[in-house]
């Protein structure tokens, strides 16, 4: 049986000094929340938009163009009655997601052109603001209602090269997992943060080289795993429903739009 | 020491319990395997001991002191807790954070504050005690799995704590890693060290459990009982899907 060293082999009492962990405990509840909306993407698509993702991912791009080509306050307020009505047949959850996330957009948008505003350009930094909240609740809109699998099979069918979905498929795989990695870490130097020394900020430094370095070789054994199953870079596309009813809808609406993007900009 | 009463947890409201109305007594210097199926509830049970999962309902009592989150938030409490429970990660990848090895384990005494000579000699004895002094200026993320093991467990060690948390301290590790591992582990315990950890290798923790708490596929206790009288048990560890 090994010989314990002396101050190992009874209990000692040990008064931390006083003092905060607030930084790291605010990052810790910083990657719970990362991990939560991560599930959230990872698992079934929320809402009711059931619609074709290619075009749910068209139509949001044609969105997009109209809405930051618009001078229209007429047009943009078109837009986001569109939005509410889309929003209105959604759940709960969804619809508390797409206003979350639009409207810490447009807050930080608000804050940035505040100078502006105050020098007599209000009327345009509202209007910057408005489309930023627009686009942002679309993108989230359509995020949020796509799986995974669906998301990459519409860009394939949109053409997208298979490099840039091999990408994108991986960092949606992956940042769930890292995002766990990272707190394993976290809590790993919150339990062994029992008080206070300079080098706590140098640990987060090193929790950063061991994600990247992590990230890399989980990248690398994902790919292997893929190429093993037979992945030779190509992205094929899923089988799909002929276009409904919903991708009609879909069509029409956004050719709505289009035609009042180009009457409001008369007007 | 440890005392749970009736305690459930769940990882967000509404979702699947993964531990229900649980009780569990640990004393001082005690050594208690906590054995189940894959699943069952373990790991949480080890991180609610180490108050990185709060519990949903009951009560947990270390040394006569609740700990509730609200506690844990308060710095110096936190700081205290954690230095007398130390915790051994299944994933050892993820309990390094330093540049070297020798800094990995002076971390914990440097945040308690002890002097340097006082840090360099404890830093000094945990790599003799676990044979990895060769391994002193080496690169944590480079060594192997049970290098790394050997490394996390330095570090803990090295806070002295009063009670030693281990998550399948023997998984990936070879067979003579493994056994100078558990006569660590006696030597600790029988130095007055509470010991606590899952475990599904049962040959080579031999000596080193005196109680064992099985966890039942349900997440509920299954059976408490001495460990030698328990992993003798075949047609209950078969039951409960163990063996």
């Amino acid at each position: 049986m090994p010989e314990l060293p002396g101050w190992l082999a009874g209990d000692q009492r040990y008064e931390p000094r006083r003092g905060r962990d607030a930084f790291l405990d605010r990052s810790i509840l910083a990657f719970l929340a990362l991990l939560a909306r991560g599930g959230a993407l990872g698992g079934a698509p929320a809402g009711r938009v059931r619609t074709d993702p290619a075009a749910k991912v068209v139509a949001a791009v044609v969105v997009l163009l109209l809405v930051s080509l618009s001078r229209s306050t007429v047009f943009l307020a078109i837009v986001g009655s569109g939005l509410l009505a889309f929003l209105a047949g959604q759940d709960g959850k969804l619809i508390a997601g797409v206003l979350k996330a639009a409207a810490a957009a447009a807050l930080f948008t608000l804050a940035v052109l505040l100078p502006s505003a105050l020098l007599g350009r209000g009327p345009a930094a509202a209007m910057i603001t408005a489309k930023v909240f627009l686009s942002v609740a679309w993108v989230r809109l359509v995020a949020a209602s796509t799986g995974w699998a669906a998301m990459t099979d519409a860009f394939k069918r949109l053409g997208a090269p298979d490099l840039f979905i091999l990408v994108f498929d991986l960092a949606l795989k992956y940042i769930l997992l890292l995002g766990e990695f990272a707190l394993t870490l976290l809590y790993a130097l919150k339990l062994r943060s029992v008080g206070r020394s300079p080098g706590r900020t140098g640990s987060l430094g090193g929790i950063a080289g061991t994600m990247f370095l992590t990230s890399k070789e989980m990248a690398e054994e994902l790919y292997d795993a893929m190429v093993c199953r037979g992945f030779t870079g190509d992205y094929r596309p899923l089988p799909r429903r002929p276009p409904g009813l919903r991708e009609a809808a879909l069509g029409g609406a956004v050719g709505l739009l289009v035609a009042a993007f180009f009457l409001t900009r008369r007007g | 020491m440890i005392e749970l009463t009736g305690v459930s947890c769940s990882y967000a409201e509404g979702e699947v319990e993964v531990l229900r109305d649980l009780d569990l007594r640990v004393g001082r210097g005690d050594s208690v395997a906590l054995i189940g199926p894959n699943g069952c509830g373990k790991s949480t049970l080890l991180k609610l001991l180490n108050g990185l999962t709060p519990a949903r309902t009951g009560r947990y009592v270390f040394d006569g002191e609740a700990i509730t989150p609200e506690r844990l938030r308060q710095a110096p409490f936190a700081r205290r807790f954690h230095q007398r429970i130390g915790f051994l990660f299944q994933n050892s990848d993820a309990q390094l954070f330093c540049p070297l090895v020798h800094e990995e384990i002076a971390f914990g005494p440097r945040q308690m504050g002890l002097a340097e000579p006082e840090v360099a000699r404890r830093v000094a004895d945990c790599l003799d005690l676990l044979g990895i002094a060769a391994l002193r200026d080496r690169v944590p993320y480079h060594l192997s799995g049970g290098e790394k093991r050997k490394v996390a467990l330095a570090s803990v060690l090295a806070l002295d704590p009063e009670v030693l948390v281990l998550d399948e301290p023997m998984t990936g590790l070879d067979p003579r890693t493994k056994q100078s591992l558990r006569e660590l582990l006696v030597a600790l315990n029988a130095a007055g060290k509470t010991v606590l950890g899952s475990t599904h290798d049962f040959k080579y923790v031999e000596g080193l459990f005196r109680t064992a708490v099985v966890l039942g596929a349900d997440h509920r206790v299954a059976r408490v009982g001495p460990y030698q009288e328990i992993i003798e048990d075949e047609r209950f560890l078969r039951a409960q899907n163990i063996l």
